[in-house]
């Protein structure tokens, strides 16, 4: 597994990127971490890689530190927001470079890759296009055979067809391999269909981790509607239960309500309601809601 | 498939760095060919074992260019993975620990710059048939060792390719920079200073490239710069390791290196601004006076604007970072200028007591103190070079030419007293006219070494007549002194001159003359004629002109190119007007003398 414990991580003086964050990535699971622009998940990815080192705490991979360790990173596979490639070279080129730095070089799934993504082994990088240099790049992190595969926003830029054979690959791995991926992405619709695990945080800290059918299943957004109602109808039926949000819209209300979907219809038996909705939340809401509000919102949360 | 990379990484490295950068070697080579074997290739036979003696030394012009620039470039491009965001982040996120990483680069960097020196080592002692570029192929890659050593320190503190190239040219010159400044500041406002030979020295072989040129103490610097490169790779390594990867792109990565530049260039720079505009203002009277200051304030803003720029690529400058390392380079350069111009260690003032005095060498022999005029002002040199006399053992070079010691009481006495009448000379509102170094050996095994200007006054004629009367006073106790007397005695001249050439008598210094062939009968009468005027006239009347005689002696082609040699060729003697003896000799034979 990927632990990150009390992980501290300054640029400059008071501008602090990570702030005592925790994060626990079990083997064979797809952890999406997603935060705000600014909250540090590039940092903490950049951490887990070994390209930065921690102020305080400690980043282990399979138990291992993982800062200046060449045998824990020889495990580790990553797509970087930025993809690099050495002037010059075509994709060949880096498979060749890659296969002379990581044991477990697989050089008959990266040319069986390149075919399937429809690239052009010979050309040189700097001819791709962005999504292309994200293709390759993927590419040649998964030819490394990784038992832990970080990605910092990959599919980002990509078309759907190419997202969908990047998820495949993805997906086939963790199965057949058990291999562990951590993933940051901004485009949490996606990351919901493929994730098991979540991580939201915010201003350097951990604000959620938590499995992600949890996560939904305690949060949902209620629509109701009550026949003869007074001022306080809606207060005193969701007394019982903790409130996130709260709007009405004509007759309807719009509550955000922590609590389980039995517990709700038990609250409101008593009521007659010919508008009564209980719909999950997505992954989406569940972030503006965790993130967009004030701090008694997150603390309710958790 | 899977592939075995255990032990390989530094292979793949080094090879990699190769495949990418191998127009680094390859012009390296080129450039040694074309400046070494081609040339030498298309020469005369007959210079070719002195054309593979320069190259050997790295005296010619081009081999020193590549001992800069291959080391400088292969330092730079190895490391250039450091100067990008992308590359850094890249190259860290590999499964290479920063031990292997600095080391297989250090590794690429060495043999890129051994296999240009390596292959055109070999050509070039194939040429040759001896062994004198094997030597130049150790000197030679050690000293870019240094120098790439030093480019990779840069690298350590520098984020981006323009910060890395400067800090590498920089960090491979601050000694010589530093000691330009002292060396400068200490000629424009000592009084009789003149630069130690083992300053000089150093200053040459302060860094890598003029320490690779000439053939003396190889072994020395080989030493030395082994030194320099271990030491430099060593901290670079030290530094590697604290480097924080997300600084990279930033111009400067730690702070303490923004402030040691400023502090260097702020310093430098206003020094040698005050120094400039002092000259230009102040002429030869060089103070720490407003016109220094005002260089210096000059100096030291913009050296300051322009390294902010440079570093923060920002206009917002003044900053508190930059501002305190300037002003306390500032401050420090005042107080080194001020202390030098009081001379608080008393250097201006010194003339050693006689008593302390083993010998002493000058080369005022061959200045206006001892120069015989005639009555428009056109004078002849004294015969002050010992390459004129035989059994001279004990000699000093000084500007190109030996000179013979003193060491009785009573010329020490004489040059001491001469010394503090140039030390006391009027300067202001003078006229420079010519120059004198002054060596003493001290009894302590100490030399010092001094050199005056002689100045006259604005409207003078520039003969000696015209000097200050005490300086007149202490060049005619030298000239009367008995050992002086002794050590340039005609009779110590060397058997070539008068015996075996011709000689030529001049009776205006832009006559022709007439030449004579000269029996060795008649060149010992004229000699002892000569000599006899020499022991018996007195500074005051010797110093008048009358005409001169001019002696050439037999050569070879080769020692009239020999340095120094060619002047030795023709000895001039002037005739002073009370020569009675000479003037006799020459109407006696013949000669219309005036």
């Amino acid at each position: 597994m990927i632990r990150v414990q009390n992980a501290d991580k300054s640029y400059e003086k008071g501008a602090k990127a990570l702030d005592g964050l925790c994060i626990n990535v079990e083997r064979g699971s797809i952890y999406g971490l997603v935060g705000t622009n600014g909250a540090g998940k590039t940092t903490v990815i950049k951490s887990i890689m070994g390209i930065l080192k921690l102020d305080a705490g400690e980043i282990t991979v399979g138990g291992e530190s993982v800062y200046d360790n060449e045998l824990v990173k020889q495990k580790l596979g990553y797509v970087s927001d930025d993809p690099f490639a050495f002037r010059g070279y075509t994709l060949n080129e880096m498979g060749a470079y890659n296969a002379g730095i990581f044991e477990y070089w697989n050089e008959e799934r990266f040319q069986t890759m390149i075919s399937d993504y429809n690239l052009n082994g010979k050309a040189k990088l700097s001819s791709f296009s962005k999504g292309m240099r994200k293709q390759a790049a993927f590419i040649l992190a998964m030819s490394v055979m990784p038992e832990y595969l970080i990605l910092d926003e990959p599919i980002d830029g990509l078309d759907p067809l190419v997202r969908r054979k990047t998820w495949k690959y993805i997906i086939d791995d963790v199965a057949e391999r058990e291999m562990t991926v951590l993933v940051s992405s901004h485009n949490l619709r996606e990351m919901e269909g493929y994730c098991d695990h979540i991580g939201i945080i915010s201003e350097g800290r951990m604000v959620i981790e938590r499995d992600l059918e949890d996560l939904k299943s305690d949060v949902h957004k209620v629509q109701v509607a009550f026949r003869d109602e007074a001022d306080d109808t809606f207060a005193k039926a969701f007394e019982s239960m903790k409130v996130m949000h709260h709007e009405k819209r004509g007759s309807v209300h719009i509550a955000i309500v922590r609590e389980s979907a039995e517990k709700i219809q038990q609250t409101l038996q008593g009521y007659e309601t010919p508008v009564l909705d209980l719909l999950p939340l997505t992954l989406e809401e569940i972030f503006v809601y965790e993130l967009g509000g004030d701090s008694h919102e997150i603390t309710g949360i958790i | 498939m899977r592939s075995q990379a255990s032990s390989s990484e530094i292979k793949t490295i080094v090879r990699d760095n190769f495949k990418k950068f191998w127009t680094v070697p390859a012009f390296g080579l080129f450039w040694f060919l074309v400046w070494g074997l081609i040339p030498v290739l298309l020469g005369s036979s007959e210079g070719m074992m002195d054309d593979l003696a320069a190259l050997a030394s790295n005296t010619n012009i081009g081999y020193p260019i590549a001992i800069l620039f291959v080391p400088l470039i292969s330092g730079m491009t190895v490391f250039s993975f450091l100067q990008n965001p992308s590359s850094a982040n890249y190259m860290h996120s590999l499964p290479l620990s920063r031990g292997k990483l600095f080391g297989a680069n250090v590794l690429s960097g060495l043999l890129m710059i051994a296999a240009p020196i390596v292959v055109n080592g070999i050509i070039m002692t194939i040429c040759a048939g001896n062994l004198m570029f094997v030597k130049w192929m150790v000197v030679t890659f050690v000293c870019c060792a240094a120098i790439f050593a030093i480019t990779v320190f840069a690298a350590m503190i520098s984020g981006n390719t323009l910060m890395h190239l400067f800090n590498a040219c920089f960090f491979n010159g601050v000694l010589a920079l530093l000691l330009m400044v002292f060396i400068d500041l200490s000629d424009a406002m000592l009084l009789g200073y003149e630069t130690p030979d083992a300053i000089m020295t150093f200053l040459l072989r302060s860094n890598a490239l003029t320490a690779s040129i000439g053939e003396s103490s190889r072994v020395l610097i080989c030493a030395v710069y082994l030194a320099v490169t271990i030491a430099a790779l060593l901290i670079a390594w030290a530094i590697y390791r604290k480097r924080p990867i997300e600084r990279t792109g930033d111009s400067v990565i730690f702070s303490w290196t923004r402030a040691l530049l400023f502090l260097i260039c702020v310093f430098s720079g206003s020094m040698l601004a005050g120094l400039f505009n002092a000259t230009i203002m102040s002429g030869n009277s060089i103070k720490f006076d407003h016109n220094m200051i005002i260089g210096m304030v000059i100096g030291a803003l913009a050296v300051f604007v322009i390294g902010s720029i440079l570093i923060d690529r920002s206009a917002r400058i003044f900053t508190k970072r930059n501002l305190l390392p300037a002003a306390i380079a500032l401050a420090l350069a005042f107080a080194v200028s001020g202390a030098v111009n009081a001379d608080v260690f008393g250097y201006c003032k010194y003339v050693p007591d006689a008593g302390d005095v083993k010998s002493v060498y000058m080369d005022a022999t061959n200045s206006v103190l001892f120069t015989v005029y005639d009555d428009e002002g056109w004078g002849s040199a004294f015969r002050g070079n010992a390459g004129y006399y035989k059994d001279v053992k004990d000699v000093r070079e000084i500007n190109d030419e030996n000179y013979p010691g003193f060491s009785s009481e009573e010329s020490i006495e004489a040059i001491t007293a001469l010394q503090q009448t140039l030390i006391d000379q009027k300067r202001e509102g003078m006229d420079y006219y010519d120059g004198v170094r002054i060596i003493y050996e001290l009894k302590n095994g100490k030399t010092v070494r001094r050199s005056y200007d002689i100045y006259v006054t604005p409207d003078s004629n520039e003969m000696a007549t015209d000097l200050d009367p005490k300086i007149r006073e202490a060049a005619a106790a030298l000239y009367d002194s008995k050992e002086f007397r002794t050590v340039y005695s005609l009779n110590n001249l060397k058997p070539e001159y008068f015996e075996k050439g011709s000689i030529q008598f001049y009776d205006d210094p832009f006559g022709e003359g007439e030449q004579f062939a000269i029996s060795n009968e008649d060149a010992k009468e004229l000699k002892a004629a000569m000599e006899k005027d020499f022991q018996k006239l007195g500074y005051d009347k010797a110093m008048q002109y009358s005409g001169e005689i001019s002696v050439s002696r037999k050569s070879t082609p080769l020692m009239e190119e020999a340095a120094g040699e060619y002047r030795l060729e023709v000895l001039e003697l002037p005739i002073p007007k009370t020569a009675k003896n000479t003037r006799g000799w020459l109407r006696e034979n013949g000669y219309s003398v005036k």
